[in-house]
Order: structure tokens, then C-alpha cells, then sequence
């Protein structure tokens, strides 16, 4: 547990003193970077039971405990009375157990959702939105093949297009000349959106799909030979394979996709808690499998032997693109 | 007696591995292109099942971060004084066996401490480690006088046939130290200095540690063993963790070990091949019998608050962002380490136990004169050996090496397999260095014992060929680069680096000044 300054966030405190309030003695501290002085607003007591309460609530989540039953604290009569008069606390009398009431989490106090536990739980909640932004894509089509193209082409933007051969020379000349130019990740780029409209057509007769992708980079460029340079990969028998490969593994396609998708959100949403982040990736997981009727953990078996299958599928090319690089989970 | 862990584990076993995923020939004998990620495991060492078995998360910080030794030593001591401390009591044994000077152990260490200039702090440590240890060693290192070289330390051992459990008969490769062997008291030491004084239990883990080393010895066959160690029966020797306060004697049959190990290295092989198993790895974080969690870590892990529960900077905010974008970097030095140095050590200890004759044979051809260097030692001048590289089609490749200003060498004495591992440092400027000839003088630690033992140089230090411990060296700053930032926001507003980590991660602007 770390306390921070609430004017200028340094870690860097003083205690100086004390407050008698109703609820009991607050602890006055001084900052000792800006010099500005504040009481807590929980008394040291109460402030650690809360803190039991996220790291309960973090545990919980963790062992995949449901939301109703995550984050409870047994509670004796004294914190039961204390507890009532804060408004962010969930009590529960019967079983005298109280935890953080999670769906009014932002009434937390700044000085504890600055702690390393808040910060750790604001996470986990958010990734909890997530989760159920996913699990709503089960059962609606349209959403979900629109998560999964939009995963999809942000897996082909951060793929590493990087070239193998067997003998020095079988790459073809044109490729190779522009895989050595200075810009050639701008070209990398567009090569990828051709490859990934190219994918969605292959495999699901998708047509048109990702506007606006790679055309904020749009920069000059030697289109006719980016366009014969695309043609020499995507009529490569290797490409033939990979696409054929995935069209009978449609979905580990899917989980690809919406793994990557789950990606955006978590950078979005600046979640950087791998126990959270977990969380939604494996809900991705659990949607593909749960729709292609297959279990959770054979699923996850066909992912972690992908990189050896598409190894595989190559092996005996004169050169190749490390597809391994290009069709990976996010993590 | 051995450690009372608790039977009931607390989490899941992995599952045993169907087969380890062994380098194929060609990739042995370096004839495909290197690249993306290795279709093979990685050869791990002894530390890294250690840590395995302390977390499988620890697999996960090697693998992206370059983080290795998760068994932290006491904290309030500075770093390395138990590696001091070990190399202190080696000399001293040998000095003592060898029938050196009758030296006061203290003057010995006050030597030392000065030529290893080591500070007043690491200094008193280390007297006062030693004083607890002599005060139960003096009558066995009086026994020891004159009976010449029969203890060995830094024992180097390398296999590719260990075996866990009864049931499944899948070989595992593993590498690694032996701190001690002693050949008098037929005893294989784990020297530490966790513990304290009262404890009944040896310290945590340091019990598996000495029986997987035991493990490893006993799976290399007797024809790998220089001759010193080729009649002696390891099956008989005692397994000793020794802290500065008491000898801890630990079983050899274990069958929770058995399974510990195979659990590490279930992680160890499955984290490597996909990082689907980093989530099972998260899920299953902490020891069998000790689970670790955000407020209750275990004590004895280094990464738990510099890796897993690091301290959270407010600033840069954007760093969830930054962590995606730094990913494919850790993945591919990870790769690249396992390309160049794992590679290697299957390529030695495949080129010294392959079932194949042939390319065993293969093997040594392709890596001497590129990686090792087979040597005789020719005389002693003074504190310094004159060796000679006996293989004269290779001696120009050394040349070459040390042209490079490459002076430091790993010699090994005996085999890779089986092996004293010493340093040796090449004295170019001296009269009687002839690199023309082969010949060369040179400063080489601990000789004691060595003699007549068949020996060569390995490229690099410490198994530091063709620099990869660098990449884990970036690895492990480009991690600090990650958890770095700071929490003061007017700081925050004009710092470059959070200003451009936000601004290229997000939609933070930034403007340069005109001067």
C-alpha cells in the first residue's frame, strides 16, 4: 500500500498529527514535495479494512469467484458500525461480512483508489466490462464477426512481416528490393490490408470490410509495384495454404480476431494489471469456443500449437514470411 | 532429514509433458535459416526449474523480461556476499587440503576481501558468516590438511537424459553448477546463506536444489566423468545444504520432487511454446504448497515486487499502450537468446551423449575452432599456466578471437558433460605468448586438481558466447523503461520522456521548440 499527495501525487509523505472526527482519529499528513497538508478521511483502522476489501475483491475475481460473491470481509460489530457511515461499503448484517460496493466504486476516496490495491481494482472492473461487452457478442452474429474483422485487421497492423529463404537469391527480386528500402514499413503496412482483405474474402466472402485502415499513413509510393509485389505473396502456394489451413480452423481465426479486439480495449481503457487483462482475453476465448461448440480447453491446445502448424504448413518453401509473427495472440 | 513441506499441495499439477521438444538435426548441425520463434525447447538450467517450481511466473519474467534467480538471498545483505562467501570457503579448503601456509581463516578472508576489493559492509558480512561457520567446521578442516585435491567446487554438469517419475520415460535436458563435491566425505554440497540460526528445515527450496543436482550428476554416464570423478558412486554420496549454522542431510528418494520437477518443466516448455499458458501460469502463480497473491506474496521471491506487483507510477498514462508496442521486442530477444545460447548447449551436450556416433562426431567438427578450443596446460611460471591449443588447424581461429580483444575464456576442465568450470584470462603481451604456435600464457583460477585433465576453451565468458546475455540485459531495461514513470503531475507536464511516451501512445501532442 502506497499513499500518495492529492495536489501533486508524490509518494513522498509525512505524518503530522492527528484529527478527532465522529468517526474516529484521522491521520494528518504533509507532503513533502509541495508542502501541502491534508487529513485522511478514514481513520487508519477503517483505511486497512478497506484495503483488505480490494485485495479480497482482486483475489476473488482472480480465482474467477462470481461478481455477487467477490470481495467480502468478515466484519466484528465495531466495523460494522464504523462502515455504515461510509457510503462506498456494501454490509451485509446477517453474515457480518462487508466488501466494496463495486458498482458505486467511484465514491471511493482518491487516497485509496491511489493506492496500489485501488488502482489494481479500478482495473479489474473495468476489465469486467470488457467481459461483458464480449460475452454480449455470443449470441449476435452481425457484432461478432464485426469484433472479429476489426481484431483481425489490428493483428495484420502489428504483424512483423519478416522473410526467410533457403538458399540466398529465392526470394522473388522484386519483393526483396522492396523489403530493403528505408520506408519499407509504411509498404509492410499496405501489404497487410491487402493480405487481411484478401483473408476476410478467402474465408468468410467478406468484401469492402476495413475502410480507412492504413490510409492515414497513405503516403506516396510506387503503387504498381507494391500491387505486383502483394500479388507475389498472395499467389504464393504458401498463402494458399495458410488460407486454406485457416478456412478448416475458422476458428482459431475467430479467436485470433478477438483476442486482438479485447487488445485495443484493454490499451484503451489503460488497463495494465496482467491478472485483468487475463480476464478479458480469456473470456474472448471462452465466446469462440462456447459458438463453435468445442470445449475451452481444446480450443486453447489448437492456439498454442498454431505457431508449430503454420511452421509446418511451410516447411519444404524456398522462402517464406514467419507467419508466426503475423497470426499470434496479442500477449 | 529434509524440509517438512506440506503434503497437500494447493494448486494443480501441470501435465506432465508427452515428450520435451528436442533442436532436430538439422538445427543441431546449424543447416536451417534461424528465425521466428525456435521449434525446439529451451535447455534449461538448474536455477531456472528452481524458480519454476517457486512460480510458474517466474518462466514467464525469464522468457519476456530477462529476469532469472527468483530466490532471493537475505535482504539486508549486499548482493553477491554469498557468492563471495562460497568462493572464500573454496579457497580455503583447497589451501587448507593442498597443505598451504597454516593461515588464520580471518587473515585468509581479510586477503581476500582486499584482493577482490570488497567493502567494509560485504566485509564484516562475510566475517561474520564465516565465524558462525567455523565455529562447526574447525575440527573437519583440520582433518582435511594434506589430503590433496579430493574436494572440488563449481562443478559444471550438463545432461539430456534426466528422468522424473517412474511411470513416463520422457528425457529432459538440464544444466547447471555444483557448488561442491566431496570426494573425502562423499558429500555434494549446496552452500547458502539463507536460513537462520533456529530453523529446523532447511531454507526453502535449497533441499531440491541440491537433490536436482544430484539428479542431473547421476543421469550423465560414467565415460563423461574426468577420471578424478569416474570411479566414485554418487549413488552413496550424501545430499548436504549447508548454511553458515548447520548441515541439513536431505533424502534422495522424493517423490514430490519427482513431481516438481516435472511440473517446472511442464511450465518451462509450455510458456516457451505458446504464450496461450502464460494465463494457466498467472492462474497457478506461487509455490505448491504456498500461494502468492497481491498483500500475500512469498517472501522468498525477488520478482514479486519488481515484476508481478510492481510499484505503480501515474505517469506516463499511456503505458498500457507502451507495453503492447514493447512486446514483439521482449519476444524476439527471447527468441534470439535461444537461437544462439540454447542452441549451443544442446549442440555441447548433444555433441558429448548423442545416441548417434555420427553426429556426435558432426558436432565436434562444426564447433572446434568456432566455439571450443581444445587445450593442454604445458607448465606452471609462477601464478600463471602455459597452454597450448593442440589442434593446429584452429589455432589461426583463436587468433582471430583475440584479435577481437577477446581475452577471457571459460576453460573447461574434464567434460562439458561433467566438468570444472574455470576462468582463464590470456596474457597476450607476455614473452612467452606465441599465438602462432598455439601458446599462450595465461592467468587461470583454482587449478588446483586439474592436472593431467583433458580440457579446452569455450568462446566467451561464463557460457557467454556470441554476446546473448546482453539481449537479456535489454530485455530487463527495456522492463525498467516500462514500470518506470513518476507520480507527480507538475513534474509529469514537463517531463520528455512521459510527454513523448503519451504523445506517441496516445493522443497527447507534443511541440518542439524553436530555438
Amino acid at each position: 500500500m502506497r499513499r500518495v499527495c492529492p495536489k501533486c501525487g508524490s509518494s513522498s509523505l509525512q505524518k503530522h498529527g492527528e484529527v478527532r472526527s465522529e468517526q474516529g482519529i484521522l491521520q494528518k499528513l504533509k507532503c513533502m514535495s509541495c508542502k501541502h497538508e491534508w487529513h485522511s478521511q478514514l481513520p487508519e483502522d477503517l483505511f486497512d479494512k478497506v484495503l483488505e476489501m480490494l485485495r479480497t475483491f482482486v483475489w476473488d475475481i482472480e480465482a474467477r469467484k462470481p461478481l455477487s460473491e467477490a470481495g467480502w470481509v468478515s466484519l466484528n460489530e465495531d466495523y460494522v458500525k464504523k462502515l455504515r457511515s461510509i457510503n462506498f461499503c456494501e454490509i451485509d448484517r446477517e453474515g457480518m461480512r462487508g466488501r466494496i460496493d463495486y458498482k458505486n466504486h467511484k465514491s471511493l476516496p482518491g487516497e485509496l483508489l491511489s493506492t496500489d490495491e485501488g488502482r489494481i481494482f479500478c482495473e479489474i472492473l473495468r476489465s469486467l466490462e470488457i467481459v461483458q461487452e464480449i460475452e454480449a457478442l455470443k449470441n449476435n452474429d452481425y457484432e461478432y464477426l464485426k469484433a472479429v474483422v476489426a481484431g483481425l485487421s489490428e493483428m495484420l497492423k502489428n504483424a512483423r512481416f519478416s522473410f526467410w529463404e533457403v538458399e540466398e537469391g529465392s526470394i522473388p527480386e522484386k519483393l526483396r528490393s522492396f523489403m530493403l528500402r528505408p520506408r519499407w514499413n509504411v509498404t509492410a503496412e499496405r501489404i497487410s490490408r491487402s493480405l487481411a482483405l484478401n483473408l476476410l474474402k478467402s474465408i468468410w466472402g467478406i468484401d469492402g470490410a476495413l475502410k480507412g485502415y492504413g490510409e492515414a499513413n497513405d503516403r506516396p509510393i510506387d503503387l504498381d509495384l507494391l500491387r505486383s509485389v502483394t500479388r507475389e505473396i498472395e499467389e504464393s502456394s504458401q498463402w494458399r495454404k495458410i488460407i486454406s489451413f485457416f478456412k478448416s480452423n475458422k476458428d482459431l481465426l475467430e479467436a485470433l480476431g478477438l483476442s486482438w479486439y479485447v487488445s485495443r480495449k484493454i490499451i484503451d481503457r489503460e488497463i495494465e494489471y496482467l491478472g485483468a487483462k487475463l480476464l478479458a482475453f480469456e473470456a474472448a476465448i471462452k465466446v469462440v469456443a462456447e459458438r463453435s461448440g468445442e470445449t475451452i480447453n481444446s480450443l486453447r491446445e489448437r492456439l498454442a500449437s498454431l505457431s508449430e502448424n503454420l511452421d509446418n504448413l511451410i516447411f519444404e518453401e524456398k522462402w517464406g514470411v514467419n507467419w508466426n509473427d503475423v497470426f499470434r495472440l496479442p500477449y | 532429514m529434509s524440509s517438512a513441506y506440506p503434503t497437500r499441495a494447493l494448486r494443480q499439477l501441470r501435465q506432465p509433458l508427452r515428450a520435451w521438444r528436442w533442436p532436430r538435426r538439422e538445427h543441431l548441425l546449424e543447416q536451417v535459416f534461424r528465425r521466428g520463434p525456435p521449434p525446439f525447447d529451451p535447455f534449461p538450467s538448474i536455477q531456472d526449474v528452481i524458480d519454476a517450481v517457486l512460480c510458474p511466473v517466474t518462466v514467464v519474467h525469464r522468457m519476456y523480461h530477462g529476469l532469472h534467480g527468483a530466490l532471493s538471498g537475505p535482504r539486508e545483505i549486499a548482493e553477491g556476499v554469498g557468492r563471495h562467501f562460497h568462493r572464500f570457503v573454496s579457497i580455503l579448503k583447497s589451501n587448507i587440503a593442498l597443505g598451504g601456509k597454516r593461515l588464520d581463516p580471518f587473515t585468509l578472508l581479510r586477503r581476500y576481501c582486499s584482493m577482490e576489493r570488497l567493502d567494509a559492509d560485504s566485509e564484516s558480512h562475510l566475517r561474520r558468516y564465516l565465524s558462525y561457520w567455523l565455529r562447526r567446521k574447525r575440527e573437519s578442516l583440520k582433518e582435511l590438511r594434506g589430503q590433496g585435491p579430493r574436494i572440488f567446487h563449481e562443478v559444471h554438469v550438463s545432461t539430456i537424459n534426466a528422468t522424473f517419475g517412474e511411470e513416463r520415460g520422457v528425457r529432459y535436458p538440464i544444466h547447471g553448477v555444483i557448488d561442491e563435491i566431496d570426494t573425502i566425505s562423499k558429500r555434494i554440497v549446496e552452500r547458502t546463506l539463507r536460513g537462520d540460526e533456529d530453523d529446523p528445515n532447511p531454507p526453502f527450496l535449497e533441499d531440491f536444489q541440491v537433490w536436482l543436482q544430484w539428479k542431473v550428476l547421476t543421469s550423465i554416464s560414467k565415460d563423461l566423468f574426468p577420471d578424478m570423478l569416474r570411479n566414485e558412486d554418487f549413488q552413496d554420496y550424501d545430499l548436504i545444504v549447508e548454511t553458515p549454522y548447520r548441515d541439513f542431510t536431505i533424502e534422495k528418494d522424493q517423490p514430490l520432487f519427482e513431481k516438481w520437477a516435472e511440473d517446472a518443466l511442464a511450465w518451462i516448455s509450455d510458456i516457451a511454446r505458446s504464450s496461450v499458458a502464460v494465463g494457466d501460469a498467472w492462474q497457478n502463480r506461487g509455490h505448491h504448497t504456498r500461494p502468492c497473491s497481491i498483500g500475500n506474496e512469498i517472501e522468498e521471491c525477488g520478482f514479486a515486487w519488481v515484476a508481478c506487483y510492481h510499484r505503480r507510477r501515474r505517469y506516463p498514462e499511456r503505458r498500457s499502450a507502451l507495453h503492447a508496442s514493447l512486446l514483439p521486442i521482449y519476444k524476439a530477444l527471447y527468441n534470439e537468446q535461444i537461437w544462439v545460447h540454447d542452441l549451443l548447449l544442446y549442440q555441447l551436450t548433444k555433441m558429448e551423449q548423442d545416441a548417434d556416433p555420427n553426429l556426435r562426431s558432426e558436432l565436434r567438427r562444426l564447433l572446434t575452432g568456432r566455439k571450443i578450443y581444445p587445450l593442454e596446460i604445458e607448465e606452471k611460471i609462477g601464478d600463471r599456466y602455459c597452454v597450448k591449443i593442440i589442434d593446429e588447424k584452429v589455432r589461426m581461429s583463436l587468433v582471430e578471437e583475440v584479435q577481437d580483444e577477446n581475452l577471457s575464456f571459460d576453460v573447461i576442465f574434464g567434460s562439458f558433460s561433467v566438468g570444472l568450470r574455470r576462468r582463464a584470462y590470456l596474457l597476450l603481451d607476455e614473452r612467452e605468448t606465441k599465438p602462432e604456435d598455439g601458446r599462450y600464457l595465461a592467468y587461470i583460477e583454482g587449478m588446483e586438481g586439474t592436472e593431467g585433465i583433458s580440457a579446452f576453451l569455450l568462446k566467451g565468458l561464463l557460457l557467454k558466447e556470441d554476446p546473448w546475455f546482453l539481449k537479456r540485459l535489454v530485455q530487463q531495461a527495456v522492463f525498467s523503461l516500462e514500470k518506470w514513470g513518476i507520480d507527480r503531475e507538475d513534474r509529469a507536464k514537463n517531463h520528455v520522456v512521459v510527454r513523448l511516451i503519451d504523445t506517441l501512445f496516445g493522443p497527447d501532442t507534443l511541440r518542439a521548440k524553436r530555438r
